[in-house]
């Protein structure tokens, strides 16, 4: 999976227009729901190769966070 | 959940007695070695080959993301496997947003004409399942220790013979 497509997987996670997949878009009780945490497991599994712990994913606080986890 | 109010002890034993039988199953469910809640599958219809799930986590019980999947599955996996079911429903308060979508992350898809109501009626089949979950099932067999156990003894099963 390339960028783009990670970028449109998260779009479509956080039901949100891909520009609005940036690093400020935060993390919170609305959004980050069990449902998007493992969907944001998956995509990242097909995007890096690496699957990351759950409590890594939960940790994240805005895509910026998932982006960081992406490039470790 | 569409029961809330306040339980009795005798109002626990008589769900209990109706409970205790074939088309019933009622499992414990065990995170982390701590009793957390309890997962069930009820009124299995065998000619229909259907049932309703159901779940409830104890308050003070905050399982993570996988944990909550991976209970589901677990009892999903019984239900479309040993137990032969083809279709699975489950009833959601309109509005509960998270229990919404965590069943919608199994497979289960709202059915026509539940507009107006309240308790919504949420379907899937054997085969939606199988497929929406292949990736879900492989991150939860690599990240999760939960254990789903049956509750009731079936010696003291309320079956007619």
């Amino acid at each position: 999976m390339d960028r783009t497509l990670f970028v449109a997987e998260l779009a479509k996670i956080f039901e949100v227009e891909v520009k609005a997949i940036n690093d400020g878009l935060a993390l919170t009780e609305d959004n980050w729901d069990s449902l998007a945490q493992v969907s944001v497991m998956l995509a990242l599994d097909e995007y890096t190769g690496k699957q990351f712990p759950v409590g890594k994913i939960a940790a994240c606080k805005s895509i910026a966070d998932i982006f960081a986890l992406a490039a470790s | 959940m569409q029961f809330r109010d306040p339980i009795t002890s005798e109002m626990q034993r008589r769900w209990f007695r109706s409970i205790n039988n074939s088309r019933n199953y009622y499992f414990l469910v065990t995170i982390d070695a701590i009793a957390s809640g309890v997962i069930n599958l009820k009124n299995v219809d065998p000619a229909l080959r259907s049932a309703e799930g159901g779940i409830f986590y104890s308050p003070e019980i905050r399982p993570n993301s996988i944990q909550v999947f991976g209970v589901s599955i677990a009892a999903l996996d019984f239900a479309f496997g040993p137990l032969g079911l083809e279709h699975m429903q489950v009833r959601i308060l309109r509005g509960n947003r998270k229990a919404i979508r965590q069943s919608m992350g199994l497979g289960y898809e709202l059915q026509p004409g539940q507009g107006d109501v309240d308790n919504q009626l949420y379907r899937m089949s054997r085969d939606r399942y199988e497929a929406v979950t292949i990736a879900l099932k492989r991150l939860v067999a690599t990240q999760c220790d939960i254990a789903v156990n049956p509750v009731g003894d079936a010696e003291d099963s309320n079956d007619a013979t």
